[in-house]
Formats: C-alpha cells, structure tokens, sequence
C-alpha cells in the first residue's frame, strides 16, 4: 500500500510536467492560431473591401464611359480619364414657355448651373453644346408625366428652340493618385473613391484600340508571398 | 487501523481530484480552441455572406441593365407599327416579358415631339434592384415628312415641257379613293396655303442631302432611312436597274426600292425610291411619292398624282403631267408599314441609366 501512495505521487509530478508541457504547447498552438485567424481574418476583410472598391471602380468607369463617345465624351490623357460626366436627362415639355427651354429631369444629382453644360438634340438630329445659364423649378409646369421626374426651365446659352433632348454633365476626370482611385471635383482636388492602398505605379487607365478603355488596378496586400493583387477591367471594348 | 485506513484511502482521494482538475482543465483548452475555430469560422462567413450579398447584387445590376438593353433592342427589331403615344401625353407600353424566375422588364415610349420618342427601358430583375435605361428613337410620322415639302417638284433642276403640266391647286383635296388630308393641321400650315409653288429647290438635310450625317444620305434620304436602310427595309427590291412590278394595279404597294437605272411602264402606287435615274414610261401612271437620286424623265402620256423629289433634273416632256396631291403622297406612306419603325437617333441615342424612380 505504501509504494503505491508513492507511486501515485511520483505519477502526479511526472503528470505535471508533462501538463505543463502540454499546456505551453497548446498555448502555443493557441497563440499561432489566434495570430493567423487574425491574419487571415484581415486578409479576408482586405480582400472583401478590394472586391468592393475594384467592383465599384469598374461600375463607375464602364457607366461614365459606356453611354459616350470616343473623343467626342471622354479621353485619356496622361494617365487620367477626362470625360463629359453625364448626371441626368432632360426630355421637352409638350408647352413651351415664352423664354427658356421648359423640360422634365431626372438625374442622380439635380442640375447645377453653376458647372454644368447641356448635351442637347434638336429635331435635325444634331447635338449641340450649351452652357446652362440658370433654372427654375416649379411644380405646376405643365409637362407630360413620367415616373421619377420633376419639370424645371432651363435658360441655355446658347438657347437651343428646337431642342427635343438634353444630358447634362460637368466635365470630370478620374485617376489613380496618392494611393488611391480619385474623381477630380475641382480644379485642385481629387476626391479619393477608394481605401488608400493602391500602388498606383503599377494601376493605370489605358485607351486601346478607337473606343476601348481598360483600368489596371494593383492593390497592396501585406503579404511577403504575394506582395500585390492585380486586376485588369475591360471598362469598354 | 480505521486512522491506518484512512491514511491508505486519503492518497486515492487527492489522486481523483487531481483528475477531476485535470478534467476541467481539458475543457477550457477544448473550449478555448472551439472559441478561437468559431472565430475564424464567423469570420469567414460574414466576409463570404457579404461577398455573396454584393456580388449577388452586382449580378442582379448586370442582368437588370441586359434586360433593359435585350428589351430595347427586341422593340427595334421587331416594332412594325406607328406610334400611338402623343406628344406630351403619358409613356405607353410597347412591349413587356420576363426575366429570370421572378424578374421582368418593359419598355415605355415617351413621344417628346411629333418624330422623336424616348424609349424608357425598366428592368427588374428581381429583389429590390430597379434598372432604368432610356434612349432616344426617330419614328416617321406620314404627316411630318409630307409637310417638310415646299413644292410639287423639289429638284436640282426641274423642265416641264411644252404640252405637260405640274399642277398644285388640289394638294389636300379628295380624289378618287384617296381622302382628303386638308383636317390635319400639320398639312394645313404647310400646304394649305394659296400659292404653293410648283417646282422648287431641293431642302437642306435633315431632309435631303448628306450635310454631316454620312455618306448614306448624300443622295436619297427618308428623314432618317438613308439608302441603305431604304434598300434593306423595302417591300419590294428592283435591282440593277428594271421594271417595278407592284403587286396589283392601284393599290398601295408599301415602300418598292429600286437601284440603277428604272424604267417604270405600269401603273401602281406606294412609295417609289430610285436609288439611280428613273424613266415614266408612256402610259404608266404612279400614285404617291418618289424619290430619285439621279434625274426623273417622264415620258409623254405618264402621270404622277403625288409628290415628287429628285437629286438631279426633273423632266416633264410631252403632255405628262404631275397632279400635286399631299394626300397621295401621306397615303402612301401610312400604307409603307416597313417604315413604321422606331430606329436610333442620328449619332447618339442612349441617354445613359436613369434613377430608379418609384415603384
């Protein structure tokens, strides 16, 4: 009886050992997995958000492009997008006015004459540029009805009588600048639309052929295997 | 012996609390790396539900906008009718179908004057994505085009010999089966005048002549239809020259194009569109509109009631004649069903996406 107290003693150091052991490893094994989960985690969230951003840098360059044309709309120049930014339409009301260009509008922004030109067709089918001089929104005009619109009157300059038809736009620009995808909204400033983690030495906007355009987007991953993750758009073919 | 006993037993005690600790122990560790499993699992999953969620959202986006644009494309190619929407007046639909399990699309026409319509494209593909397109059409109005004529003949050059005549003093009066077109106001600011000329100039484009709008339209143009699309559209095709056989005498044939040089010996009505020079041969007779890229000769004895356009020389010899009658002409185009299609506005038709609106 005595040798197996003893015995169970001995048992229990050796027990200890072998825990302590077992626990610095699975402590360890804890610690890695925690770390990696964390990495990976990041990495997963990383790669979700460039998802996003380069899904939306395609969405927002093959809408601005996709409607314009070549030259005319849109260029590429030095790395940088310079395009006609259409932000709405404008369709003539049945009754005009004696002065001004009453119209129904829908955009995703209203108007804006202060930087806004007007892209409008008149019934010889020719498209003309006009600067809009100012615009009056009432809700009494009387305008033929369509879902989503509101009647305004348009003072262009020049002042187009036989328009049918109108887009309106601010001449815009987008780039790769300062780790980022940017839209330009004034003379100086370039709005960032992305996180900042595009190595925009290897990101670009490229004209090919007439009337295509593609965009090299390279992301910085913080990854010593795969330091980068590119992608290329086909924004117009 | 009962404390001897209880020495011998106490061993035994610590040993199964030893292992129940050991136990306990185990657990955490267990729960510990269930903890840190179900971490990265949850990870994995929200940053996959939410790739799901937007790239689901990008496709529905997709197959919105290529259900907007199918749809639009299907009512170019397969409307053959005149409009019915009005200028300022509500969008009517012109066609609607499905998409998908649970999507659908339309499509509405907004006429915005009396030949220029938008075309509002809506698809929802299901869910809440609402994808909204709009472009813009030219769709021939018979009225418009007949009211752009300024005179009887419009030509480069017109010579009305001795003994024929191009008469104008019943331009929108009744004649035999054809009604009288002098109600439409259109018509009647354009041609109801007292003094409309008899012979006149060729106008500038959009009506005739090329101007910035291509080759197609250098020499023969419809509005909008060029010749090549006149040619391609056309009920009936006199190539490389030849006789137009329409198919019954007095009827309206549509729209019968012809290429090279023409020789018309019979008799019928419609639209005729000569890309080349066109000869009316003695006794035959036509009823409607002409067109002609090159020269028309009428031979003595041929009679035209209509109206009539030629890019060179209109000749009248002999005791011809040329009834003026913008009745004849605007039947004739009702009757050309082939030109009742909207087509895409000159250089530029889509307008771009529009906000989704309301429901």
């Amino acid at each position: 009886m005595r040798r197996s107290v003893r015995r169970s003693r001995g048992f229990a150091l050796a027990e200890v050992i072998v825990a302590g052991t077992l626990l610095v490893l699975v402590v360890q094994v804890a610690w890695w997995v925690t770390a990696m989960q964390s990495v990976v985690a990041a990495r997963v969230v990383a790669e979700a958000r460039m998802l996003d951003e380069t899904r939306l840098i395609h969405h927002l360059l093959s809408t601005e492009v996709g409607h314009g044309e070549s030259g005319e709309d849109w260029g590429v120049n030095g790395g940088e997008l310079h395009l006609r930014a259409f932000r709405g339409v404008g369709f003539a009301c049945r009754t005009q006015p004696a002065s001004g260009w009453r119209v129904a509008v829908a955009g995703y922004r209203f108007p804006d004459s202060d930087k806004d030109s007007v892209l409008v067709l008149s019934d010889d089918g020719s498209w003309r540029v006009s600067a809009l001089g100012r615009r009056s929104r009432r809700r009494t005009l009387d305008c033929q009805e369509l879902d989503g619109f509101s009647t305004e009157t348009w003072f262009l300059d020049p002042p187009r009588p036989r328009g049918v038809a109108a887009l309106y736009f601010e001449n815009g620009a987008y780039r790769f600048s300062d780790d980022a995808f940017r839209y330009r909204i004034s003379n100086r400033r370039w709005q960032p639309l992305t996180g900042p983690e595009i190595a925009v030495d290897s990101s670009a906007v490229v004209a090919t052929g007439p009337d295509g355009v593609e965009v090299i987007v390279t992301w910085r991953v913080l990854d010593p295997i795969r330091p980068s993750t590119r992608w290329k758009l086909w924004v117009r073919r | 012996m009962e404390a001897l006993g209880a020495a011998m037993r106490r061993p035994t005690i610590a040993f199964r609390n030893r292992r129940g600790s050991e136990r306990g122990f185990a657990l955490v560790v267990v729960l510990l790396v269930l903890l840190i499993l179900a971490g990265i699992a949850t990870a994995a999953l929200a940053a996959a539900l939410g790739q799901l969620r937007a790239a689901g959202m990008a496709g529905k986006v997709m197959a919105g906008r290529a259900a907007a644009r199918s749809g639009m494309e299907r009512v170019l190619a397969e409307t053959r009718d005149w409009p019915t929407a009005a200028v300022g007046e509500s969008a009517v639909e012109l066609m609607a179908d499905t998409v998908g399990a649970r999507g659908s699309w339309r499509i509405l026409d907004l006429r915005i004057a009396r030949e220029y319509h938008v075309l509002v494209a809506e698809a929802n593909p299901g869910g809440a994505v609402r994808i909204r397109d709009a472009r813009v059409v030219w769709w021939m109005e018979s009225e418009s085009r007949v009211a752009a004529y300024r005179a009887v003949v419009e030509s480069d050059l017109a010579v009305v010999g001795t003994g024929a005549r191009v008469d104008a003093d019943s331009l929108l009066a009744a004649r035999r089966g054809l009604p009288a077109c002098d109600s439409l106001p259109l018509l009647a600011g354009a041609l109801g005048g007292p003094l409309v000329p008899l012979v006149g100039g060729l106008p500038q484009p959009p009506e005739w002549g090329a101007g910035r709008d291509g080759a197609d339209f250098a020499d023969m143009r419809l509005g909008w239809f060029g010749r090549s699309m006149l040619a391609a559209v056309a009920d009936h095709n006199v190539t490389g020259g030849g006789v137009p056989t329409p198919g019954c005498t007095g009827c309206w044939a549509g729209l019968i194009f012809g290429s090279g040089d023409v020789r018309l010996t019979d008799s019928g009505a419609g639209v005729l569109a000569v890309d080349g020079n066109l000869v009316f041969a003695s006794g035959s007779s036509w009823t409607g509109l002409v067109l002609a890229s090159g020269s028309v000769t009428f031979e003595p004895g041929s009679t035209l009631l209509g109206l009539i356009r030629g890019g060179e020389a209109v000749t009248l010899t002999g005791n011809s004649v040329v009834d003026g009658s913008a009745c004849a002409a605007l039947e004739a185009l009702r009757a050309a069903t082939a030109l009742a299609r909207p087509i895409p506005a000159p250089t530029r038709s889509w307008l771009g996406p529009l906000p989704p609106g309301t429901e």
